[in-house]
């Protein structure tokens, strides 16, 4: 048990898919402009992680490895469909908000890496546990660049204002301000881990 | 060699071919219900359009199968009061469609964004709906008892289009506001809008 709460506990902080492994920052870049849509992006990324970590790591043994990639390919694809479809036809409100962010997510590498360096060597349970703590990692990692790029560049946290008249540094919302804030958060993650 | 490209073979195809019937089944068990919200939400839009339209009678106008605009008459046989119609364009990384209500004299009802995938923070502020709350006041507001109603809000890009003539439409200041680092997602909407809405004045007057 205490193994298994370790594979999750390591895609928080020692192994985050953002901050250690800089994987994914595509969307990332794309998507932390507002803790909506951070954290919207960062659910949807999590259920994807963790359904294909679990099927990749049931039929494990009946992929030969050299065939392996486009077989986890059709099955992450095939599920992020699949999530794109039943949220467009039961939750319309949440498709509306998430909107491109659901179809990205399969050109999130993260979901790549999980299944191929960890999901396709593990069993099923500790898949599980690996795709629910890089979700995490993931998620949170998204909600502390968007916050403050939303804060700084927009002047608002959650759609609401900070401060009345502060005029919002617009750069943090554009591209160049994603890469800024992303590099001085692994700048200060790699100070922490060193002093450890 | 031979025999495992076979097998190689053999596996992928059985992989495709379960991850396509599933697919095909999830589609059509979902379609259904997709179209069905897409609908709900058509319908919601019109009434935002086109404000009083309560009672109102639409009828679509087709051309070649496809829904052109519908015309609004103002009770039973009386004359058209004005058109409601779909207008798109392609802004900065998708295709932005309009509803769009007008006047058989050109002026403008509302309009209402359906579908767009702008850049989210910059072109998708097009849809963007301002709270005038503070993030204190918010704090605030969940420790009072009393709950501060703020009404229904509409997206401040879009009601700036409210009560313009359509020929008169246009992007500049004491018009229409372009939204900062978002012009060609805001010319997209509003040469859209112009556009088709010239072409349907000009056809039905």
């Amino acid at each position: 048990m205490k193994k298994l709460f370790k594979e999750f506990l390591k895609g928080i902080f020692r192994e985050n898919p953002t901050f250690a492994l800089a994987l994914g920052l595509c969307p990332t870049l794309a998507v932390s402009t507002s803790i909506v849509n951070g954290f919207g992006m960062g659910v949807a990324a999590t259920f994807v992680i963790l359904g294909s970590n679990i099927i990749v790591s049931a039929i494990r043994n009946f992929i030969p490895s050299k065939i392996r990639i486009p077989c986890f390919i059709v099955i992450i694809a095939t599920f992020v469909t699949i999530v794109e479809l039943v949220m467009k036809a039961y939750f319309p409100l949440l498709s509306k908000a998430l909107g491109i962010f659901v179809p990205l997510i399969v050109v999130n590498c993260i979901v790549m890496a999980r299944a191929e360096a960890f999901a396709s060597k593990h069993t099923v349970v500790k898949s599980i546990f690996d795709g629910l703590g890089m979700g995490a990692g993931f998620t949170l990692a998204l909600v502390l660049i968007s916050g403050i790029r939303e804060a700084f560049g927009n002047g608002t946290l959650l759609g609401l204002v900070i401060v009345r008249n502060f005029e919002p540094a617009l750069l943090f919302i554009l591209a160049p301000g994603a890469l800024l804030v992303i590099g001085i958060l692994i700048g200060i993650v790699n100070l922490l881990s060193q002093r450890r | 060699m031979n025999n495992n490209i076979l097998r190689f073979s053999l596996i992928l195809f059985l992989v495709n071919f379960v991850a396509a019937s599933i697919l095909v089944s999830v589609y059509y068990i979902t379609k259904p219900r997709i179209e069905l919200q897409q609908r709900m939400m058509e319908e919601e839009s019109l009434e935002q359009v086109m404000p009083e339209s309560v009672g109102d009678r639409l009828e679509p106008v087709k051309e070649d199968g496809e829904i052109k605009c519908w015309k609004v008459f103002k009770g039973p046989g009386s004359r058209v009061r004005g058109y409601v119609f779909i207008a798109k364009k392609y802004g900065y990384s998708s295709v932005v469609e309009t509803m769009v209500g007008i006047n058989n004299d050109g002026t403008i009802t509302g309009i209402r964004i359906l579908n767009q995938n702008e850049t989210p923070g910059l072109g998708a502020k097009i849809v963007e709906v301002v709270s005038n709350k503070t993030l204190l006041k918010a704090l605030k507001g969940i420790f009072s008892r009393e709950k501060e109603s703020e009404g229904k809000l509409l997206p401040y890009f879009t009601e700036q289009f409210k009560g313009r003539h359509i020929r008169r439409l246009e992007l500049s200041n004491g018009n229409i506001q372009a939204i900062t680092g978002a012009t060609i997602s805001s010319k997209a909407v509003v040469e859209s809008i112009k556009e088709k809405g010239l072409e349907i004045l000009g056809r039905y007057e």
